[in-house]
């Protein structure tokens, strides 16, 4: 008898829901997944090949449901190390993977700031779509310019290539430091 | 014994109560914080570019370069000022089933543009809204405001809460967070729809000096009583010019006195039964009462009678006699302020407060389920008042709980209530159920012909 009246509660309960939820913040999370599905799906399908898709479905479930958690960073994070373990890739792909990640932490971090009963404003999605096309557009050509300079190097130069590298990365790490920590 | 299910009709206030409890105070002064995807941005960058660095991989790079740019652009410029929230409504009052706006408004004093602004505001659950449940997200300029504009339907009378509103801020790309101070709630007083009502029947005792109750005292009148000889100090227009030839004599019309009348609306307020559904579903014991309460004072305040209202319930709250439609307002917003409350009140204690005029007609609004209501109206009608009952109890009310019993144990406690309603009318006290227009005229007629018997006093 508990048993059935706790069932009758979560059953109003999943009703209340679904009266309340909202249009545009699902159409956020449904981005957070599919964002998550072909991101993972591209980085894992060279490594553990249709299996991928499988894991693929499962893994963005939590980032969609709970965006507010760290799911999207480990999502993230597993999709770079398994791209990592799989070998070099063409660039196109990379790029293409680059930017479903970032989408991915963009709609997460939208997400997190509403519920599922927000009403949300088509000005909010426009103004989100608008800055992640900036930013793709802009990455797509300094893409275009990070896959040019190893020709322009040459395979002879590795070291130096690395340590240029290094030294980007420290670069930038303080001008992410610089950026979090200055005086307003 | 099942009956309808004893309950305190007080969702609003309830919701009220849970949302302030889960407020936070004022956190205007905590400032913009970094969110968790400024985090994720900067584990991303540093996983990928130290593991293309050490691969000697490009690809990883160009997989970190999206995140590298998005953050850079975000983190070019970051907001000093903490946005302000406001809240307005167009009115303040509405009656029940009216039309709400609400304006919710946020300015950013900040130059850099705010990504998302979450505005949360807080409805009655008797308050539906046309789009959305209360919560909002929208962008806002730099050194702009933005204004949600919500509208919605009140569903109930009630004083209704809305708000407060809390907002939170998201900047740079939705990398910092800020949650803005709150802006108090407000409060839509919702009258209620009165039921339409209209009562032909004369008051058993008309007491004032004017009104438009025809009283058993001659006087300056409308209504005709009859015709007499005329008397010296009669005034001429008086003269029935037709029965004078008729009589070779001089004839006045006579007529009877127009006074106003005090009514005291007394309600029970010790039990609610039913589920209200609002204006557009079945009442509860509580709507009955004030809707019915509302009806019945907008018909004889219009008509000039003096009324009064009187809580029978722990709070015996009470509202002065008046008259006129300032007084109609006056009893719509006490009417607000009506709960069912828990407690025992003896009909000594409303006698002995001196709130009930032994010249007043008493409606007296109850769901007759406790028998302490049942002992008051007895009560009333042996200390001498003119007393009327409204049933108000629901025909569509059942008990809650359910069993095997249910049936037969509600089917014995009506036929106990249609006992006590028949004593009751044995002791003098006519019980009559709400139906609006003209439902209170055949008992009127019979507690005005009462209040013209001789009675015997022992």
């Amino acid at each position: 008898m508990a048993d059935l009246s706790r069932v009758t509660l979560r059953y109003r309960q999943a009703q209340a829901w679904v009266e309340r939820v909202q249009p545009g913040a699902i159409a956020v999370r449904f981005g957070v997944y599919v964002t998550g599905l072909l991101a993972f799906t591209i980085a894992a399908a060279p490594v553990i090949g249709w299996r991928a898709a499988a894991f693929g479905l499962l893994l963005p479930v939590m980032p969609a449901l709970r965006p507010t958690k760290a799911w999207s960073t480990v999502l993230i994070a597993i999709s770079v190390v398994v791209w990592a373990l799989a070998g070099e890739q063409h660039y196109a792909l990379a790029f293409l993977l680059g930017a479903l990640l970032y989408i991915h932490h963009v709609v997460t971090a939208q997400a997190v700031t509403m519920r599922t009963d927000t009403y949300v404003t088509p000005e909010v999605l426009a103004g989100l779509g608008r800055r992640t096309g900036v930013v793709l557009l802009a990455a797509a050509a300094a893409s275009v310019l990070a896959g040019l300079l190893p020709g322009l190097f040459g395979r002879t130069s590795a070291i130096a290539y690395g340590l240029a590298g290094l030294a980007a990365v420290v670069g930038l790490c303080l001008t992410l430091a610089w950026l979090l920590h200055r005086k307003l | 014994m099942t009956g309808p299910v004893r309950g305190v009709d007080s969702a609003a206030d309830d919701f009220v109560a849970r949302r302030r409890a889960t407020m936070p105070a004022a956190e205007a002064d905590r400032g913009w914080q970094p969110t968790r995807a400024l985090v994720r941005a900067a584990v991303v960058i540093g996983l990928a570019s130290a593991l293309g660095v050490l691969l000697g991989r490009v690809d990883l790079v160009i997989i970190a370069l999206p995140f590298i740019i998005g953050t850079a652009l975000a983190l070019r410029s970051r907001p000093k000022a903490v946005p302000t929230v406001s809240l307005a409504l167009s009115s303040d009052v509405g009656a029940e089933g009216g039309e709400l706006l609400a304006g919710l408004r946020v300015t950013n004093r900040d130059e850099l543009p705010l990504s998302t602004v979450v505005l949360r505001a807080g409805f009655s659950p008797w308050i539906t809204l046309n789009e959305g449940h209360g919560t909002y997200a929208a962008t806002v300029g730099g050194k702009a405001g933005t204004s949600v504009t919500i509208s919605g339907r009140t569903l109930r009378w009630g004083s209704h809460a809305v708000g407060p509103l809390r907002a939170d801020a998201f900047a740079c790309d939705n990398l910092f967070h800020c949650e803005t101070a709150s802006a108090p709630g407000q409060r839509l007083r919702t009258y209620p729809i009165s039921d339409p009502f209209d009562a032909d029947e004369a008051m058993p005792r008309a007491s004032g000096l004017g009104g438009t109750h025809r009283s058993r005292r001659p006087g300056e009148g409308g209504e005709l009583a009859g015709v007499r000889p005329y008397q010296p100090g009669d005034r001429l227009r008086r003269i029935d010019w037709r029965v004078s030839l008729r009589a070779r004599g001089l004839y006045v019309n006579h007529t009877l006195s127009d006074r106003d009348a005090d009514v005291v609306l007394l309600l029970d307020l010790g039990t609610d039964a039913g589920e209200s559904g609002g204006v557009d579903g079945q009442p509860s014991v509580l709507d009955t009462t004030v809707r019915a309460t509302a009806a019945i004072a907008e018909h004889y305040l219009h008509r000039g009678d003096r009324v009064s209202c009187v809580e029978f319930g722990p709070r015996v709250r009470r509202l002065r006699a008046g008259t006129g439609r300032r007084h109609y307002l006056s009893v719509l917003e006490w009417l607000l302020g009506v709960r069912v409350a828990d407690g025992i009140t003896r009909e000594a204690r409303l006698l002995r407060t001196g709130g009930l005029p032994t010249n007043a007609l008493i409606v007296m609004f109850t769901p007759l389920l406790d028998e302490n209501s049942v002992s008051a109206l007895a009560g009333l009608a042996r200390s001498g008042r003119f007393l009327v009952a409204v049933d108000t109890l629901p025909a569509h009310v059942r008990p809650v709980h359910d069993s095997p019993w249910t049936p037969a144990s509600e089917r014995l406690w009506r036929l106990e209530r249609e006992n006590a309603v028949g004593e009751l009318r044995e002791h003098g006290v006519p019980v009559v159920a709400w139906s609006g227009t003209g439902s209170l005229d055949q008992v009127l007629r019979d507690v005005t012909r009462m209040s013209g018997a001789a009675k015997a006093v022992i």
